[in-house]
């Protein structure tokens, strides 16, 4: 069986997942996306499956598409992958699945997105709808800041900013709960506590074991079949009605939540691929 | 493996790298990443990209 990973840096989550290769006698080729050239009019299958780790989402949608169309596996799959990026996807899936989640409003102008803003309520948060790590979110608390943010994200320089992604502000208890989901089982949680209304582990938030209930597994489980499967991070906030799907990643760092949990979510993670690879389909 | 920083000229060993890892120079505090291994590359490391992350 030929196996790769595409991956941007070697970080602890990329060391741990070639350790669990390691343990069990795989061999495994390393492919740093920046070094990849795809000829995409001789198109050849080099592997079975490939593992997308890349840091750039960009990056590691491109390198999805093309080696599916090439009919090599790809864990997760470039849909899943293309949703997961997209929170307008994200939330989309989210609803057609009956899955509780924050309300979320779209608007393409400036004038409508104050608009959006002042439907939702203030607080209100608007957020960038590619991207990752807690960047460039903004809680909105009055009309002044909504003016204020919305002019400068339209100017910011992408086109992409000029889409308001417009959320309801949940009154979170300074925590959210990442529950980590491989193959459609709940494997591993924490809480994400800072005292930042942000709380990502990229902008500081510290794992604290969180033992895993019923409610936040099935509930995990199910966003991550609405997405399309495979290997995800699925982020729950406690809202005073109950819990919420925030957003579900494609791929997912899981050091943090390695150490809070105590479970060995690399080995997880590559018992899961290797079973799939086998399989030839792209999840199970 | 005896590292040279290209940014302030630093010089340390370290007893193994990979390639596409970080290392951080212990002079500077700069962060750089090992581009190559045989012979061993440090280069400044790319500054976070709008699209990063999970």
């Amino acid at each position: 069986m030929r196996l790769a990973v595409v991956l941007s840096r070697l970080r602890q989550e990329e060391r741990l997942i070639f350790e669990a290769l390691a343990e069990r006698g795989i061999a495994c080729d390393r492919l740093l996306d920046s070094e990849i050239v795809f000829d995409l009019t001789r198109l050849e299958k080099q592997y079975d499956s490939v593992l997308i780790r890349s840091i750039s989402q960009l990056r590691g949608q491109v390198c999805a598409r093309v080696l599916d169309a090439s009919g090599t596996l790809t864990l997760n799959s470039p849909s899943t992958i293309a949703i997961c990026n997209d929170k307008i996807l994200t939330t989309l899936a989210l609803v057609k699945a009956g899955l509780p989640s924050p309300r979320t409003l779209v608007a393409l102008d400036e004038s409508s997105a104050l608009d959006a803003v002042s439907r939702v309520g203030y607080p209100a948060v608007l957020k960038p709808t590619t991207g990752s790590w807690g960047r460039l979110l903004a809680r909105i608390n009055d009309r002044d800041a909504a003016e204020a943010v919305i002019e400068h994200k339209a100017r910011l320089g992408s086109y992409l900013h000029s889409v308001f992604y417009v959320q309801e502000h949940i009154a979170k208890p300074g925590r959210d709960i990442r529950v980590v989901v491989v193959g459609g089982h709940a494997i591993a949680a924490m809480y994400r506590v800072s005292d930042h209304w942000v709380t990502n582990a990229a902008r500081g938030g510290r794992g604290i074991n969180y033992p895993l209930s019923g409610e936040a597994a099935a509930l995990a489980e199910r966003a991550a079949l609405a997405v399309g499967g495979g290997v995800l991070a699925v982020d729950l906030l406690e809202a005073p009605d109950g819990l919420l799907v925030n957003e579900v990643n494609a791929t997912m760092e899981f050091k943090e939540c390695t150490e809070a949990s105590g479970v060995d979510i690399a080995g997880a993670l590559v018992d899961y691929w290797l079973e799939v690879a086998r399989s030839g389909r792209s999840h199970l | 493996m005896l590292c040279s920083c290209p940014e302030c000229a630093g010089k340390w060993k370290v007893g193994s790298l990979e390639k596409g890892e970080i290392v951080v120079c212990p002079e500077c505090g700069v962060e750089l990443e090992v581009t190559s291994v045989e012979p061993l590359s440090l280069e400044l490391a790319p500054e976070e990209e709008e699209d990063w992350g999970e």
